[in-house]
């Protein structure tokens, strides 16, 4: 047994002496993951990070307990062996997804053409219309301020300095945003006291405006 | 204390950027008005992701969709990358593109966090290293020799969330 894989089983041994959700759990883990990280699999395909990051999911789940699959097993082979094998499986899974969907494009583009062999357009995506841009947000946001229907921007002033709004901090924002610095100077207050204002009075209203346009993600 | 760049090197926890991450992260950089501004909202997008990604994988549950990173009208007017972390409050995570020695951290995300973990971004956007965290920083540029292992996260995320504090 080699020096890493000798300190890989000495932090598995640790890490699942421990309780999951723990953290000295959380943290043999978080070393595992960082001894192991370069040492694993690598190829150069567009799906290589989403099998990387599942395998990491899977060792996490089953590296001491089977939460989502079988739990790991020292006799049957190193840690390194175990997550290899399974990240090389996920990514043969991508690789079989990837050639499907190419075969079932492949196949929508020859119907296509079957059907109108003279028209010029081959790929069937070409014919719908390009989604319209979404509404541009800065002049959305822009407008939202300047117009200040309720009055509030206006209202929201920093204390001992009535001259900054937080319209005119949201206005002086929007990028290209003028600096903390250079709005300091010209307003005549620190820049830490303006950001922290920003930060607490003006950010709220910006949150309250995005609730009311009903945006969520 | 202060860290020396190996010993950085040591602490780093590379992880990879999933597809979904980098879709995501151009989707948001797309709605932004100048090319300065999509960067940074790419970089910070990718570098609350993959924090996300890892506290998933530690089992500590996570809310992303909470904090104004996520939130299309405060990105805009802000540099923010937070995450919120159920029970325990708000965590900055600030991208560093690769190379760097010290982290920008705008004013305004220096206050209402419960840390600050910086996140080194690979060029190719395929994969993100974690280098490490501080609980505050009231200061523009943080250098990376005095960020602690990002492991520290983990006892300051289960203090706050024993003490109850983190919802405040």
């Amino acid at each position: 047994m080699d020096r890493v894989e000798e300190q890989v089983q000495r932090l598995v041994t640790e890490a699942c002496g421990h309780p999951a959700g723990s953290r000295p759990r959380q943290r043999n883990l978080t070393r595992l993951i960082r001894l192991i990280a370069n040492k694993l699999w690598k190829e150069n395909t567009p799906y290589y990070e989403d099998a990387l990051q599942q395998t990491w999911v899977y060792f996490c789940q089953n590296i001491c307990e089977g939460n989502t699959g079988e739990a790991y097993n020292p006799s049957r082979g190193s840690v390194l062996t175990w997550l290899n094998t399974y990240l090389k499986r996920r990514l043969q899974d991508f690789y079989i997804e990837t050639k499907k969907q190419q075969a079932t494009r492949f196949m929508g583009r020859q119907r296509q053409l079957g059907r109108d062999e003279d028209s010029e357009t081959a790929d069937p995506l070409d014919n719908f219309p390009a989604s319209p841009d979404p509404p541009p947000l800065l002049e959305e946001v822009r407008a939202w301020a300047e117009t200040d229907q309720t009055g509030e921007l206006r209202r929201t002033r920093l204390q001992d300095h009535p001259q900054v709004t937080a319209q005119i901090l949201i206005l002086r924002r929007l990028p290209p945003e003028t600096s903390w610095k250079a709005l300091a100077a010209e307003l005549g207050v620190p820049a830490s006291t303006l950001s922290s204002f920003y930060q607490r009075q003006c950010l709220p209203c910006l949150r309250k405006f995005g609730e009311s346009e009903g945006y969520i993600e | 204390m202060t860290y020396s760049s190996h010993d950085i090197e040591n602490f780093a926890l590379l992880l990879p950027l999933t597809q979904n991450a980098r879709r995501v992260a151009q989707q948001f950089a797309n709605e932004q008005p100048t090319p300065e501004k999509a960067e940074q909202v790419r970089l910070n997008t990718l570098a609350v992701w993959v924090v996300n990604d890892y506290l998933q994988m530690m089992n500590i549950p996570t809310d992303l969709s909470a904090g104004d990173s996520w939130n299309p009208h405060v990105r805009l007017c802000a540099d923010v990358a937070d995450l919120e972390v159920s029970g325990a409050g708000r965590l900055e995570c600030r991208p560093l593109k690769k190379g760097q020695r010290s982290c920008y951290i705008p004013p305004e995300v220096w206050e209402e966090r419960i840390g600050y973990m910086v996140v080194e971004i690979d060029d190719s956007l395929r994969s993100a290293s974690l280098l490490g965290f501080v609980p505050t920083a009231a200061t523009h540029e943080l250098p990376v020799s005095q960020l602690q292992p990002p492991e520290d996260l983990i006892d300051c995320l289960s203090q706050l969330r024993q003490s109850g504090f983190g919802d405040i």
